[in-house]
């Protein structure tokens, strides 16, 4: 019998979203709480989906129908235990989620700030679905989320101070769900710079389902650095979708060196003529992890750019897929898309698949792409042996380096060292080369 | 210090390239191999390294290491860098990603560990950095650039010799150095090959032209020919080989 399309989940999602709605029934309108119960309609309708779907060809997610979570309860967290995460600098106007639920305690505002937040329980209507066919779990977000924010910029401004969105996931001894929602609106000509970083507290299994909505009005620039470090029991499911309206600008890095199973679908839409947007990615997995790096872009106006560059790291037996769409629909002359993908294999038992799909519907377009899979270089190997590194510092000097090739995008000297701190724990500390 | 007795060797599962090389290398001095194009010169210079793509089919190397004659051939590559050898590679590697100061800095501290000096820090090392840059005639800003990536064939061979500056081995080998550099370049290598060479090291030049010769005198040249060293001689050799040509040598052996 062949394979279905896609699995029933389980009865607790059912349990979850009455909870849900009880629980939000005080303060959401009937709109609100109807528009939870449509999205969650969806989502049974569509089940989670096989590797028969091709969306998820590379990555297995049934085991989520199946698996019993609990709904994530946000664990005592404390300013001490904030200030020692990823990425964390007390200087950043920072934004702190437990298990999803916003932590306006542990969050600096700096006083004058021209950051707007607005939990998203008071919008009229946040969910204002964009529909993805083949992805129920952003459904199933918009169904169950506990809490959510809208970080706004007025037109013109640029915040004093970076901004860093922090989603800490609290783990226990039954699995946790959450739901992390966050949309985020730059206005004409605003500016800014955004970490957006999902970390765990504890080594239990948790599952992190986030979506992540970002507008960028005409001539806005963002500046956005998304990091996944969740712990190596963990689901992390992430769908970012990006907006853009005419001239703005985007440089996005996409970093992803936690969970079990970590999938980011990151899709662009430059729908204002000549906006640009720049990816960068870079992905480390070892063991077992698996890491699914899914992108689309969607050139709607003329004279937009788009370029994408994502490298992975992959050792022991650990799997990686990429898949990025560039689609550039029929009025979008002048569009330059550029997309790049390559993979480093540390060992033999890993497996790196990458799948590059243009679809171009006009003819004044300049497009490339490419894709790699290869090994540390024997030639480079020995150059550096010939120096007196030994093999196994050799192997971290080169991996470091070819990491090194996206992570030298990041124009802030500090948020390039958070997330080489961050490698350097990933691979095996050695004097030499840490500098 | 390096003794070369009846050296075979071939590229992994190739033709026999190296047939039976002996060459006895002593602190203080400086010899040159010279050869026509495909007579081994690079090969003996890989072979002596530790480069993973040849193999040893036959005779033996030994290497002094604190007055005691050590098989060379036993040792990793990095074991050699270790115990003091260092090529200047013919084609320097580029490695993307790599800063020059990480990787001289990584490499330093390697050899300094395994020699029972301390390493320095990060400050320390600068300023030796600094030191030697001069030496090649190269700034600072270079330092932050990766390894030999988007370096001219000039700049590839100064850094090659940056790095024999700071790593101090008692035994260079210099694998046709001089080939690809413009006339301010060989100047200033040869220069800076001169200045470090001293009465407790050696240098093992590998050549096709004389031009480096020009230069550097040494103290013994030798002619290889197909895997064999035909004639050896003094600095006079290197002279005739350049008017007379290989073909006056193979003749005259």
């Amino acid at each position: 019998m062949k394979r279905p399309r896609a699995i029933t989940p389980d009865a607790h999602y059912a349990d979850q979203l009455s909870a849900v709605l009880e629980a939000m029934a005080p303060c959401e309108s009937a709109g609100q709480l109807a528009a939870r119960q449509a999205a969650f309609d969806r989502f049974m309708e569509q089940g989670i989906p096989t590797r028969r779907v091709e969306a998820w060809k590379y990555t297995d997610v049934t085991r989520l129908a199946e698996e019993v979570f609990a709904p994530a309860a946000p664990a005592p967290l404390t300013a001490e235990t904030v200030t020692g995460l990823p990425l964390y600098h007390p200087e950043d106007e920072t934004v702190v989620f437990a298990s999803g639920i916003l932590q306006p305690g542990l969050s600096r505002h700096p006083e004058g700030s021209v950051l707007e937040l607005h939990p998203l329980h008071t919008m009229p209507d946040p969910t204002a679905p964009v529909p993805i066919h083949d992805n129920p779990f952003v459904d199933l977000n918009h169904a169950l989320w506990r809490d959510g924010a809208l970080l706004r910029l007025p037109p013109s401004t640029t915040p004093a101070q970076r901004i860093h969105v922090l989603f800490v996931h609290a783990t226990a001894a039954t699995p946790t769900l959450s739901h992390p929602r966050l949309l985020i609106d730059l206005g004409e000509h605003a500016t800014a710079e955004i970490a957006i970083t999902h970390v765990t507290l504890g080594d239990k299994a948790c599952f992190n389902n986030a979506t992540l909505d970002i507008t960028l009005q005409p001539g806005a620039h963002l500046e956005l650095v998304y990091t996944q470090v969740l712990n190596q029991a963990s689901t992390h499911l992430g769908t970012t979708t990006i907006t853009q309206q005419r001239d703005s600008t985007l440089h996005a890095m996409d970093f992803s060196a936690g969970s079990a199973l970590a999938r980011h679908s990151l899709s662009v839409a430059l729908a204002g003529e000549g906006a640009s947007a720049s990816l960068d990615g870079l992905y480390i997995v070892q063991g077992r992890q698996h890491v699914d790096a899914h992108t689309c872009i969607q050139h709607q106006q003329p004279n937009g750019s788009s370029r994408q560059l994502y490298k992975g790291i992959l050792d022991d037996r650990a799997t990686a897929a990429f898949s990025g769409l560039v689609r550039v629909h029929p009025g979008a002359t002048g569009t330059d898309a550029q997309q790049m993908n390559r993979n480093l294999l540390l060992s033999n038992d890993a497996l790196a698949n990458s799948k590059p799909q243009l679809e171009i519907s006009n003819d004044d377009v300049r497009c490339t792409h490419g894709a790699t899979v290869g090994r540390l270089d024997d030639l480079e190997l020995f150059y550096l042996a010939s120096r007196g590194i030994d093999p196994t510092a050799a192997r971290d000097m080169l991996s470091r380096g070819f990491a090194e090739e996206v992570l030298y995008r990041l124009p802030d000297t500090q948020r390039h060292a958070d997330l080489h701190a961050i490698l350097n724990r990933t691979f095996e500390k050695n004097d030499d080369t840490t500098t | 210090m390096l003794k070369i007795r009846e050296l075979k060797a071939r590229v992994v599962d190739g033709p026999e390239i190296l047939k039976g090389i002996n060459l006895d290398v002593n602190a203080g001095e400086i010899h040159a191999v010279m050869g026509p194009n495909g007579s081994g010169k690079s090969t003996l210079s890989r072979v002596l390294a530790g480069h993973p793509d040849y193999e040893v089919t036959g005779g033996a190397v030994t290497f002094e290491i604190n007055r005691e004659a050590q098989d060379l051939l036993a040792m990793e590559a990095h074991e050699r860098a270790r115990a003091g050898m260092f090529l200047a590679f013919q084609y320097p590697v580029e490695v993307p990603g790599v800063s020059n100061t990480v990787f001289l800095r990584a490499a330093f501290n390697a050899i300094c560990r395994a020699q029972g000096v301390p390493p320095v820090d990060a400050f320390d090392f600068r300023d030796l950095l600094t030191e030697k840059l001069a030496l090649i005639g190269m700034d600072d800003s270079y330092l932050e650039r990766p390894v030999n990536l988007d370096f001219s064939g000039g700049e590839k061979k100064r850094n090659e010799i940056l790095q024999m500056a700071i790593l101090a081995p008692r035994l260079a080998i210099l694998d046709e150095t001089d080939s690809g550099l413009d006339v301010d370049s060989l100047r200033i290598v040869s220069e800076g090959v001169k200045q470090l060479s001293t009465p407790h090291n050696a240098t093992l030049m590998i050549t096709h032209y004389q031009r480096m010769l020009q230069y550097i005198t040494p103290d013994f040249v030798h002619v290889l020919m197909d895997g064999q060293i035909v004639k050896s001689g003094d600095h006079t050799l290197a002279e005739a080989v350049e008017t007379r040509g290989y073909d006056w040598v193979k003749d005259a052996a």
